[in-house]
């Protein structure tokens, strides 16, 4: 569904991803692990149009989207939850999600899928009239990632959702992950806190400076020993 | 103070806070979408007038027609500005701040040629006369500026905070690559934020014509004044712009009656001067700068 092929991308100049290839089905879980630095959020911030690639390419269902601009990888049907969550913080819970809708027109589909965000965070239709700042991060994170559902996507990318986040807030996201993925949503998931990533994850990429090292599924990766000491914390 | 001369004075902060707050949001909202300060934005103001003085003074045309002839007009320069100066130096703010520089003094070189720059040019009232309020005579021409104003503030309050664009617009001013992700045309948005930028001060410029003198250099005073207003509001907040329009409104009147104008603009900027100290962010300011 999304596929990358020898991604280049520089900062001022300084290489950042050196070729990286990677590949997205329907329906999966894709994790991408690795270090601070090593490129995850760049690969990420290539795919949703922020930054732009040097070479290669990205296609979604076969057509190109490298070189498209936010906007039209957003009406493509990619959306982004970005790392630190990016909330619009004067704004009010519910205006943030209405402008997670930006792109449509379609005033019933926003109406339902307003509820349904709702109805997955009771949290956040408590708190809607609350500006966005006031929230707690596992709030926070639950708004970024409604406000990427209004968009209506059927690929959500999401950088560093558990950032943060107390250890019961993690297993939260853990199971929105779950919750999105089993009703139809594919989704890319950058991770540092691996273990998390893997166990979550159908298949998963280790990425190290630059480039794909490792890839397989989430357990076989959760249980190869180079991973474990390097990225689990276990000898 | 005696009461007529004190409602007087109340009614003339009233007016010229109303232009403050037109001219100042003006300024606001563009540095909040493109973080660029716009250095033209009291050229937008004096064309507005001078499309008046133009249609109206010479051309015989009703003052409300040429009124609402000049917020098109400026709006299409400050359009222009978006497209043709900050567009081309997103990527470098000095440069954006020195080309709007550079635009205002080729507005006042462009008006002085078109129309003299000698003797202010004299717009008349269309509405001559007074009107009696608690023993106190205001010119009525100056009244009409109140409701005019308001109902603007209002509607750009609908605006931003009751349409899809509007939240964009808000969206984009806080977080612009947080507004792209969410599918935000950055540039259509910058766009019509200059529209609305210059609509706004034509407007105001144009309300003014027939009060102030008409001259290529009469934005000068009216952006500095913008621009300690946006400060003291907070740079990117509208609802700070507004509030410090009147703020310093009334400074600026209550000081001239009480005092003269020179002492009025000193406590202005000394104002300005304590609210940086005490919150450099200004009233409504999020982020300390």
């Amino acid at each position: 569904m999304l596929e990358i092929k020898n991604l280049k991308v520089s900062y001022d100049k300084v290489e950042v991803l050196h070729g990286l290839s990677l590949n997205v089905n329907e329906g999966e879980v894709v994790a991408l692990v690795g270090a601070n630095g090593a490129g995850k959020s760049t690969t990420l911030r290539a795919v949703s149009g922020l930054v732009r690639a040097d070479a290669g390419t990205i296609t979604l269902d076969g057509r190109r989207i490298d070189g498209a601009s936010a906007v039209d990888v957003t009406r493509a049907g990619i959306a982004h939850v970005p790392e630190g969550r990016r909330v619009f913080a004067e704004m009010s819970v519910k205006e943030n999600l209405l402008v997670g809708a930006f792109q449509r027109s379609d005033k019933d589909g926003i109406a339902r899928d307003l509820a349904s965000v709702f109805e997955r965070f009771p949290r956040l239709e408590e708190r809607q009239i609350q500006m966005s700042g006031t929230l707690s991060g596992g709030e926070q994170q639950m708004l970024a990632i409604g406000r990427a559902l209004m968009s209506d996507p059927s690929v959500v990318l999401m950088d560093e959702p558990t950032l943060g986040l107390a250890p019961l807030m993690c297993r939260q996201i853990v199971k929105i992950v779950r919750e999105l993925n089993s009703q139809g949503k594919t989704i890319v998931l950058v991770e540092q806190n691996a273990r998390m990533a893997l166990s979550v994850a159908d298949r998963a990429y280790v990425i190290e400076k630059g480039e794909i090292s490792v890839t397989g599924t989430g357990q076989e990766l959760l249980h190869n020993p180079d991973i474990k000491k390097a990225y689990l914390g276990i000898a | 103070m005696e009461l007529a001369t004190f409602v007087q004075t109340l009614a003339n902060s009233l007016v010229l806070g109303s232009i403050y707050a037109l001219v100042a949001i003006g300024l606001s909202l563009a540095f909040g979408v493109m973080r660029m300060a716009n250095f033209a934005h009291g050229e937008f103001y004096m064309v507005g007038a001078y499309v008046v003085y133009a249609l109206y003074a010479l051309a015989g045309w009703p003052f409300y027609a040429a009124v609402a002839v000049a917020v098109p007009v400026v709006a299409v320069l400050g359009m222009l500005t978006e497209r043709l100066i900050f567009r081309p130096t997103k990527s470098n703010t000095l440069a954006g701040f020195m080309a709007t520089a550079g635009l205002a003094f080729i507005l006042q070189v462009l008006a002085g040629q078109i129309w003299g720059v000698g003797l202010a040019k004299q717009v008349p009232m269309p509405i001559v006369g007074a009107t009696e309020i608690f023993g106190a005579l205001i010119s009525t021409q100056r009244l009409t500026i109140i409701p005019i104003a308001f109902a603007t503030l209002a509607a750009l309050w609908v605006f931003l905070y009751r349409t899809k664009w509007g939240r964009g617009m808000r969206a984009c001013s806080i977080d612009p690559d947080a507004a792209a992700l969410q599918g935000i045309d950055i540039r259509k948005m910058s766009l019509l934020t200059m529209g609305l930028s210059g609509a706004s001060a034509g407007l105001a410029g144009a309300l003014m014509s027939p009060i102030y003198s008409v001259t290529p250099y009469m934005g000068h005073g009216v952006v500095l004044i913008a621009f300690i207003v946006v400060i003291i509001g907070g740079m990117a907040s509208v609802e700070g712009a507004v509030a410090a329009a009147f703020i310093i409104g009334f400074v600026h009147t209550f000081g001239t009656t009480i005092w003269d104008g020179i002492t009025a603009t000193m406590l202005g900027v000394a104002f300005m001067a304590v609210i940086l100290v005490i919150r450099p962010q200004g009233l409504f300011g999020q982020n300390p700068v």
